[in-house]
């Protein structure tokens, strides 16, 4: 069965697509010797991370939750392992502790789940060079990690960061 | 739908819109009542999501976006994107820099059918403003 050129809707519709569509990078395969935990246990996994690690500060559930050759891909930051993460998560709850993450959404397929999140905080402490400000922040991201045994190996993040520095009056809206 | 089905179709709009720039097929991907959440203003309809997508083409003529990598579960794809261009066209009030940027992102579409209807976006929209030295 191939994956181009296949008509979309029903009898009679006309072919969407004319041109092949090569998504074979996206079909998930497993990689030999990989075992999956369940979609559910990814998606657990991911919630106690935003409530243990962002929501409450736990940073012993980090070595628990994450490999040691953890990667975050932050288009401002690459985090390396448990520790870096430690020192990334430190930094946002100093200048924020009030700090608190909502889950949102979650979607998960074989080896990734991802979040749609929102955080709040109070900028009580300096943040990137900011001093504090006292401004309340509200900050939207969407979370991709890959998770293997259990344990989160690499890590997406986009952040609204250009919505955080104008909501601390860093920045003015624009255009 | 199957996932790979929702996968293709969003792969379909990357392909034609933003790197064909065929806009016309938004009529066909996404719903009359599409609504997109993005971070700077929401975006209601075809119409709009195409002068969205016609602005980033005006302002980066060269522009080609990238799929890194997608998930699906049930009605919704999870799409990690690339975009980068030469700032050859204002965009968003911003004269031409001639600068190279490469924007990353996260897209969320929940389908209904075959039709998106509602997309969360969230992309680095800091770091192209840096990229284009509009901001330190």
């Amino acid at each position: 069965m191939g994956l181009y050129g296949r008509p979309l809707g029903g009898a009679g519709q006309v072919s969407k697509m004319h041109q092949p569509v090569n998504i074979r990078k996206f079909v998930k395969k497993s990689q030999k010797g990989e075992r999956f935990k369940s979609t559910e246990e990814n998606k657990a996994l991911m919630r106690r991370l935003y409530e243990e690690v962002w929501s409450q500060g736990n940073l012993a559930t980090i070595d628990e939750l994450l490999a040691p050759d953890y990667v975050l891909h932050d288009p401002a930051h690459l985090v390396r392992g448990p520790e870096g993460f430690k020192a990334y998560v430190s930094a946002f709850r100093a200048a924020f502790p009030d700090l608190h993450a909502t889950v949102e959404d979650q979607i998960a397929e074989k080896d990734e789940a991802a979040m749609r999140f929102t955080a709040h905080g109070t900028h009580k402490g300096e943040f990137q060079g900011i001093p504090a400000t006292g401004r309340q922040v509200t900050l939207s991201g969407i979370n991709i990690q890959r998770i293997v045994d259990g344990k989160i190996v690499e890590n997406w993040v986009s952040l609204d960061a250009l919505g955080m520095l104008q909501q601390l009056g860093v920045l003015p809206p624009l255009g | 739908m199957s996932a790979e089905q929702q996968k293709m179709i969003i792969q379909h709009w990357v392909d034609e819109a933003w790197n064909n720039g065929n806009l016309a097929i938004a009529d066909e991907v996404y719903s009359v009542d599409y609504f997109l959440h993005d971070p700077a203003r929401p975006i209601h309809g075809p119409e709009a999501l195409k002068q969205f997508v016609a602005t980033f083409q005006t302002g980066y003529p060269d522009i080609h976006a990238t799929i890194e990598d997608m998930i699906a579960e049930g009605d919704k794809v999870v799409w990690r994107y690339t975009v980068r261009g030469t700032h050859k066209g204002e965009f968003m009030g911003i004269a031409p820099t001639g600068k190279s940027i490469t924007l990353t992102g996260i897209l969320i579409s929940r389908f209904v059918g075959d039709k998106v209807v509602e997309d969360w976006n969230n992309y680095d929209a800091l770091g192209m403003l840096q990229q284009l030295g509009v901001i330190p």
